[in-house]
């Protein structure tokens, strides 16, 4: 009966409103000209974080912009963005304040504590140079950023400890090794064709980039991260065109592995061998390429247990006229394609980039949210624009497609890029926050007839102060829920820390715990839902918030 | 041959001779004297369709789909609804994977030869590959009307279906496919993968083993999804294998792509140091491009050209004559062959050359002018005089021309 309830509520709509303007995400976010891409670094946009930068319990916006090829006035440059949530379901922009106006083709964003002092750290890509910040802790920040190579065009990064030594490590993906001198434009003789109409070139026929490790030798007082990319094996593969970054312990072996998604080539899978090494397995594994064996140009990533069997599964979107890809866990190292089957096939008329696992409805089955809009703007066989699709998880491997029901916020079209997942109201209820090309930040507000909930905040102490790559069960009934503290993942962008489970009609969690990476085992008791509850590697439970407090 | 039937049939008396000439050499399987008399005939008559369509016919099974294109839409033009011209040049779109190209085509064409279950069927495929799935199943539907085993679209509709997730309507159909048609490695590949997705494993791997022997030994993806099957079974040693043939497969392809786009690559160099004038670096630039692209006429063509400037007349000549022999009916390899021969003083070749090329472009001037000079070279001034006037006639301002004619012309 309960069931047959929350079938029902879900049904109803809308179940996420615009609130953008509202809360104060007034500022344009630029990437190169707004009606003609001539270059394929116009095309990517920008990506967004949600993240509590003044541990106040609630999250704040971070939003990278790009610039226009012709630059800006002196003074004029868009600039990357600081919102601080004011608690009232409105920001105020502090980016001065905190030293982080910084001018550039910014890119993605990753966030993760790189010092353990208990403040969140960013790191920035760019086509240039990354920039890495330290949160000093009173509202500012410090350019911390390694020594680099010289300029490349990083895309999706994730902070994760590969090692296991409680420090955060670095994975960056990087795209084209891009020469705006060398590549032709669509109005010049060597231009490139989509569908018989003349589009900018790449990223086929340029010069694909190699992807950078760095690892975390930092000591009190002194930052440090050394570049281990050729020793760890990550340039093993040779160089492709990496979009995403993502970190997920797919063979549950306790160490974590990282997977890139790769445009117009196959994608990769780095397994780790525990020796601070990695071999590239994406193709044995099944999550390379289509199922057909094609490869497709992999934009956005998620990963949550999408199927209730414990084991971390695999979503990715990809360019217009293919369908995304649901990779089913397979427990013995591979995946399968399950898109299909899924209901994941209805729609190739899309061109997919941020997508993220989301309890929308907290029923205990992560949904899955995707952004989309093309490359091109003004071409005839593709909307630059498009809708937002919501697909809703029925249980048992099924989704459905509820955009239409999702309400306006939804179905409005802009060609999004960036897609991050956070409470911003603390209702125990998941948003979303998206980055769209030449535009305004959306943040959709969740107002879903939903389940109960409860939100874990895991806090490392011999692992690391993020807690990236813990993983918290939860027995609810006869099912027991997942999920893992990630950093990166879906597109150029950052989710909130905080683990969030629907607990659908039930009112608590019979039994949590935690394996903290490095393979502590934690057991905490019951937990009550409709709060907040911070558990500390070691220490339990050490703080409770009631959701709306 | 049906094409050359009908069009012998449609023949009409005016230009009708060289017309007649290209299809008895055509009969004789002689192609290279087969265009040349059928351009000459599409010169008399530029709206002669049984022409344009025998030009297309002889251009597509010597393999140069441009060329048969180009005669094809030439036929468009002059009837938009010519059934002939509109399936064989959405077959030719099809072929190069330009389906926005075949897309208007098709759509004229199932209305101009509603019955025309290729048609159906191809129009339902670029739908498909479109994402418009409603129009695209109800195109391979109304091709099973008209024909109930018709391969393309019992395969067409059957993958629809299974990618759509309906396996229960899917699996019949691309049964039927696999037994309608059982030398053909498509049937055998869609109906295993479907059978992949639904878990049926060991059916899966025995239509994939036979996709693989009858036509996919080359088709990578027969091998991803042969993978996939084996690895289902637990079959580890015999996945990794299947794995490592796709991987060798996907590179094969992948060199050759990038083969194609380093000789694009070399032919724009090419272009530039032609336009620098540095001639001998534009010549090594295309050379290369040719290890890769080593039946492209236009290409060879322009290698002839270069080394007919750097006066290595036997390399040209070498170049040219490749050229024709792949594009016989291009007045332009002829001319080019003629100037070649004229340059080294092989008289008798220039004249043959350059009578063809005249032939085949009759609007030319220098082509004419060339010739003039090879006859009145050979001492037949009166033929070179008529050579002359023909180019005076057709450029009367260039006065290299009037004073070639000029000087032919007997003095009183």
């Amino acid at each position: 009966m309960r069931t047959l309830l929350l079938l029902a509520l879900a049904a109803a709509g809308p179940h996420f409103v615009e609130e953008g303007q509202h809360a104060g995400l007034n500022d344009i976010f630029v990437c190169g000209d707004e009606h003609q891409k001539s270059y394929i670094v116009e095309t990517l946009g920008t990506g967004v974080a949600f993240l509590d930068f003044d541990n106040d319990g609630l999250l704040d916006i971070f939003a990278v912009t790009a610039s226009k090829l012709e630059g800006f006035a002196a003074g004029k440059e868009p600039i990357n963005r600081l919102y601080r949530n004011k608690g009232d379901r409105t920001f105020e922009d502090v980016t001065k304040k905190a030293g982080l106006a910084k001018a550039g083709w910014g890119q993605g964003v990753c966030t993760g504590d790189i010092d353990n002092d208990g403040f969140v750290d960013l790191y920035v890509t760019y086509w240039g140079a990354d920039v890495m910040y330290r949160n000093r802790g009173d509202g500012t920040f410090e350019d911390v950023t390694p020594p680099s190579k010289g300029p490349h065009w990083g895309t999706g990064c994730a902070f994760v400890d590969f090692d296991r030594d409680g420090k955060l490590d670095l994975m960056v993906a990087n795209y084209v090794d891009f020469d705006l001198k060398n590549t032709p434009r669509p109005d010049g003789p060597q231009a490139c064709q989509w569908k018989d109409e003349k589009v900018m070139c790449g990223p086929q026929g340029l010069r694909p980039a190699l992807h950078q490790l760095w690892h975390n030798e930092s000591t009190p007082g002194r930052i440090r991260f050394v570049d281990v990319s050729k020793r760890a094996g990550i340039e093993a593969p040779g160089p492709r065109y990496g979009l995403s970054v993502t970190t997920l312990d797919y063979d549950r072996d306790g160490w974590p592995d990282i997977y890139v998604a790769v445009d117009s080539q196959a994608s990769l899978l780095y397994h780790n061998k525990h020796d601070g090494t990695f071999e590239e397995t994406a193709l044995e594994s099944g999550v390379a390429l289509s199922e057909d064996g094609r490869e497709q140009a992999g934009m956005g990533t998620a990963v949550a247990d999408y199927d209730g069997d414990g084991w971390p599964d695999l979503v990715k979107t990809n360019f217009i006229d293919d369908l995304p890809n649901l990779y089913r866990n397979n427990r013995d190292g591979s995946f399968s394609e399950a898109t299909v089957q899924a209901g994941l096939g209805l729609h190739s008329q899309f061109l997919g980039w941020g997508a993220a696992f989301v309890d929308y409805d907290n029923d205990g089955w992560p949904d899955i949210f995707m952004v989309n809009g093309h490359v091109y703007p003004g071409v005839k066989s593709g909307d630059y624009r498009q809708q937002r699709l919501l697909y809703r998880n029925g249980g048992r491997g099924k989704f459905s497609d509820l955009s239409k029901e999702a309400g306006a916020a939804v179905m409005e079209k802009s060609s999004a890029r960036g897609l991050a997942v956070g409470d911003y109201d603390n209702d125990g209820r998941a948003d979303l926050l998206i980055s769209n090309m030449n535009d305004r930040l959306s943040l959709l507000h969740n107002t879903a007839p939903a389940g109960q909930s409860l939100t874990l905040k895991l806090i490392g102490q011999k692992a690391n102060r993020s807690g990236i790559g813990a993983e918290a069960r939860l027995r609810v009934g006869q099912r027991t829920l997942t999920g893992e503290v990630r950093s990166g993942s879906t597109f150029l962008s950052q989710s909130d820390f905080r683990l969030q489970f629907g607990l659908g009609a039930a009112t608590e969690a019979q039994a949590v715990e935690v394996q903290w990476p490095g393979g502590a085992l934690e057991t905490i008791g019951v937990l009550k839902a409709g709060q907040i509850v911070t558990i500390t590697e070691g220490k339990g439970v050490t703080g409770v918030t009631r959701y709306g407090k | 041959m049906k094409l050359l039937l009908l069009a012998m049939a449609l023949a009409a008396p005016d230009c009708g001779q060289p017309f007649a000439a290209g299809m008895d050499a055509y009969q004789r399987k002689d192609p290279a004297g087969a265009l040349i008399a059928l351009r000459a005939a599409v010169q008399c008559d530029p709206k002669m369709v049984r022409a344009h369509l025998v030009i297309a016919n002889l251009h597509a099974e010597r393999g140069n789909g441009g060329e048969a294109l180009g005669a094809l839409l030439e036929v468009l033009q002059i009837e938009p609804n010519n059934v002939l011209a509109l399936r064989a040049s959405s077959n030719l779109y099809l072929r190069n994977g330009l389906h926005t190209k075949a897309l208007p085509l098709l759509e004229t064409l199932v209305v101009a030869a509603p019955d025309a279950v290729d048609a159906h069927a191809d129009l339902a495929g670029v739908y498909a590959a479109g994402g418009k799935r409603e129009a695209a199943e109800k195109g391979f539907r109304r091709a099973l009307q008209l024909r109930p085993d018709y391969f393309p679209a019992l395969a067409g509709l059957g993958n629809l279906l299974a990618r759509a997730g309906d396996h229960e309507a899917a699996m019949p159909l691309l049964r039927r496919a696999a037994q309608v048609l059982p030398g053909a490695y498509e049937g055998h590949f869609l109906l295993g993968s479907a059978l992949n997705r639904l878990g049926q494993f060991d059916e899966a791997r025995a239509e994939l083993e036979l996709a693989s022997t009858s036509g996919g030994e080359n088709e990578p993806q027969v091998f991803y999804q042969l993978a996939r099957a084996l690895g289902g079974l637990g079959k580890a040693p015999e996945r990794k294998a299947a794995l490592a043939k796709f991987s060798a497969l996907t590179k094969q392809e992948k060199d050759n792509i990038e083969r194609q786009r380093k000789a694009a690559a070399w032919i724009d160099e090419a272009r530039v140091l032609l336009q620098a004038g540095d001639l001998e670096a534009a010549a090594a630039r295309l050379e290369l491009a040719r290890e890769a692209k080593p039946n492209d006429a236009t290409l060879l063509f322009r290698l002839a050209g270069l080394n007919f400037d750097l006066r290595r007349n036997d390399v040209a000549r070498e170049y040219v004559q490749a050229a024709i022999s792949i594009s016989p009916a291009t007045w332009l390899y002829h001319y080019l062959l003629g100037l070649v021969e004229q340059n080294a003083n092989r008289l008798t070749d220039a004249r043959a050359s350059l009578e063809v090329a005249a032939k085949l472009q009759p609007a030319e001037a220098p082509v004419f002018n060339a010739l003039g000079q090879v006859l009145l070279a050979q001492g037949e001034r009166a033929a070179a005089v008529t050579a002359f006037e023909a180019a005076v006639k057709l450029a009367p301002v260039d006065p290299a021309f009037r004073q070639n004619l000029e000087s032919a012309r007997p003095r009183r």
